[in-house]
């Protein structure tokens, strides 16, 4: 059952309301987050919509979208179960293959494995690779959210002109997990508040090597050891806190919702990366009968660019068409990159397959990655 | 009565889906927003400089360099764009790890990661690309001091140096195909312009090899020095004639 469906909502409006807040200390100028403006976790159905969740969230996305979503959605249990996914760019197939085969060849004809390296360094010339894996075990209701979620991606590229000229390679990385918990309560009946506390792991490595130092991108490639020691997270505590106004209609509704993420910014670490707080708003359309539902939804990050970035990294926009519950479709733009998916949702199982870009450079086209993610849950 | 209730609510619904599929397929992986990001001219000069628009590349960086003389980062992305041009494959040479240390000499082993039969434009944009990263302050060039436009500024000087080496030996004498090596009588119609041209460029690698990075590179331009130097004959022309008689490449 899809939740947070758009029937009218029959519930008692909630009025007690508990401010949980967890702000960490300012800490000194350190490395700021990789990961910028986009949420910590993205469900895969609204990455599909473009990304826009501030104004309409799916399953655990909630907790990290807008804690302010969860007294909306016409009954107090919304969601408890866990959900997989994983995902890879588009041409991950062609550079697994030319590893696989260089390998075999290393190993048919004795080349050294420094040579083998070269040969998947070669293909990271045309091709990128990155891939990912997230879970995550959920509960929430219309007042209080408990997520627990691991997130770990890697992104390998190699560009004939690095940041000075020389062929480079570069290996980056994301690993988040931890626990997030959010409180959230109607104000009125049009207006909610929400906040989310997280208790997170976060490291963000970052590895640059030019070409001419191909031992050490060898030693790199064939240690796993090496690839893990740059993987090693930081603690950190944050807080979060989300507001929506929700004018319901019979058949339509408008929703306008206000977000700011990392309160007072949070820190992972006494060196480690750094979220920065920044104030996001989103504009959500919802079109609805009595079985089918059609959301549209924009969202603009970090108003204040925190992170100074191009507009286009800030703008999520997309719509969501959902049919009994049971099977949603979904489209958009990611950071104005083409997005679309399928979910399909089984009782307790659900299943859905999303296509959508994202742009890990500062200019559109410096760094595009064209992902496809696979996911499955249970849950009810 | 809601519009989208009944079969009014089935065509809207099919209608949606078709509009998102269409917009999907029609759209594909490109960023729809491009026609509205406002680059920077170094955004856009990197941005030509990966697709390979050399020309581009070159115009843009020129203006910025002028703009701010001390970026000298924006000078090494500079001589990458005219080694580009040249058609120097810098991914091979660097992958190759060229050294002295092999059979071939090192001009030998850049002479298959150049251009086989360069015209002037070519060799005239190695040598922009040498001297643009010669302008390059001795202080800002050293890789000791870490900065990474150092580091790479000097490994660049000693690889495009060395390839302007081959690249003019490579105009001037075609090998013979059968055994590889250079053409005795076109070795003779070398001109004394172009054999000062390819010992300072010898030179120039050489001596910035001693710097750090492209050590062994470096090192090899400076063997190939001492061998011409020790080689009979009365001018320069007829020593490095000699000795590239005694190679094969």
């Amino acid at each position: 059952m899809l939740p947070f469906s758009n029937k009218p909502s029959v519930g008692r409006n909630n009025r007690i309301l508990w401010l949980f807040g967890l702000l960490i200390g300012i800490c000194p100028e350190q490395v700021y987050a990789r990961k910028t403006v986009q949420p910590l976790y993205e469900e895969p159905f609204d990455l599909a919509a473009g990304g826009a969740s501030l104004t309409r969230a799916s399953l655990e996305g909630v907790l990290f979208a807008n804690p302010a979503l969860m007294p909306y959605g016409g009954k107090f249990h919304r969601w408890f179960g866990s959900q997989f996914s994983l995902w890879g760019n588009r041409e991950i197939q062609s550079l697994l293959k030319a590893s696989t085969k260089s390998s075999e060849a290393a190993s048919a004809e004795g080349e050294s494995s420094s040579d083998s390296g070269n040969d998947v360094v070669s293909k990271l010339f045309s091709t990128p690779f990155n891939a990912g894996v997230a879970t995550a075990l959920s509960y929430i209701n219309s007042n209080f959210g408990l997520g627990i979620i691991t997130k770990v991606s890697q992104d390998l590229e190699a560009k004939e002109y690095g940041a000075t000229g020389l062929p480079t390679v570069t290996l980056e990385g994301e690993v988040y997990a931890g626990a997030v918990m959010s409180l959230a309560t109607k104000v009125t009946r049009w207006f909610s508040l929400g906040v989310t506390a997280k208790y997170l792991y976060v490291s963000e490595p970052y590895t640059s090597f030019d070409l001419s130092q191909a031992e050490q991108i060898s030693a790199m490639m064939n240690d796993p050891n090496e690839i893990r020691k740059q993987f090693e997270p930081q603690p950190g505590m944050g807080a979060d806190v989300g507001m929506l106004f929700f004018f319901q209609g019979s058949t339509t509704d408008f929703r306008l919702a206000a977000k700011v993420d990392d309160v007072g910014d949070t820190q992972f670490g006494s060196d480690g990366v750094r979220f920065k707080q920044t104030v996001s708003g989103g504009l959500g359309l919802t079109f609805h009968g009595d079985v089918e539902a059609l959301h549209l939804a924009v969202d603009y990050r970090d108003i204040l660019n925190a992170y100074d970035e191009k507009p286009f990294k800030r703008i999520y926009t997309g719509a969501k068409l959902v049919i009994r519950e049971m099977i949603g479709f979904a489209a958009g733009y990611y950071q104005g990159i083409p997005s679309a998916g399928v979910r399909l949702d089984l009782w307790l199982l659900h299943v859905g397959v999303t296509a959508y870009g994202r742009e890990l450079g500062h200019y559109i086209g410096e760094k595009q990655r064209n992902l496809y993610v696979a996911y499955f849950g249970m849950g009810f | 009565m809601s519009p989208i209730l009944g079969w009014g609510s089935k065509i809207y619904r099919c209608a949606v889906l078709l509009a998102i599929a269409a917009m999907v397929v029609h759209c594909g992986t490109k960023n729809q927003a491009e026609p509205y990001e406002e680059k920077t001219n170094e955004e856009k000069a990197k941005q030509a400089l990966d697709a390979r628009e050399y020309d581009d590349a070159i115009t843009l960086y020129e203006e910025l360099i002028v703009a701010e003389p001390e970026r000298y980062d924006l000078v090494t992305l500079l001589s990458s764009a005219y080694a580009g041009r040249a058609g120097i494959d810098i991914v091979s040479l660097l992958k190759n790890s060229i050294s002295g240390s092999s059979d071939n000499d090192v001009l030998g082993q850049v002479a298959t990661f150049v251009p086989t039969e360069p015209n002037d434009a070519q060799l005239r944009d190695t040598s922009a690309a040498i001297a643009r990263l010669r302008a390059i302050p001795l202080a800002e060039r050293d890789p000791s001091s870490t900065k990474p436009a150092a580091i790479s500024a000097n490994l660049q000087l000693v690889l495009y140096a060395t390839a302007s080496a081959a690249m003019t030996l490579n105009q001037v004498a075609a090998k013979i195909p059968d055994t590889g090596s250079f053409d005795p009588e076109k070795l003779q119609n070398m001109s004394d312009a172009q054999v000062d041209a390819i010992l300072n460029s010898l030179a120039t690698a050489a001596e910035a090899g001693t710097l750090g990075t492209g050590q062994a590179a470096g090192q090899g331009a400076q063997d190939i020095l001492n061998k011409v130097a020790e080689q009979p004959g009365a001018t320069n022309k007829e020593k490095l004639i000699n000795y590239l008689q005694t190679q094969n490449h």
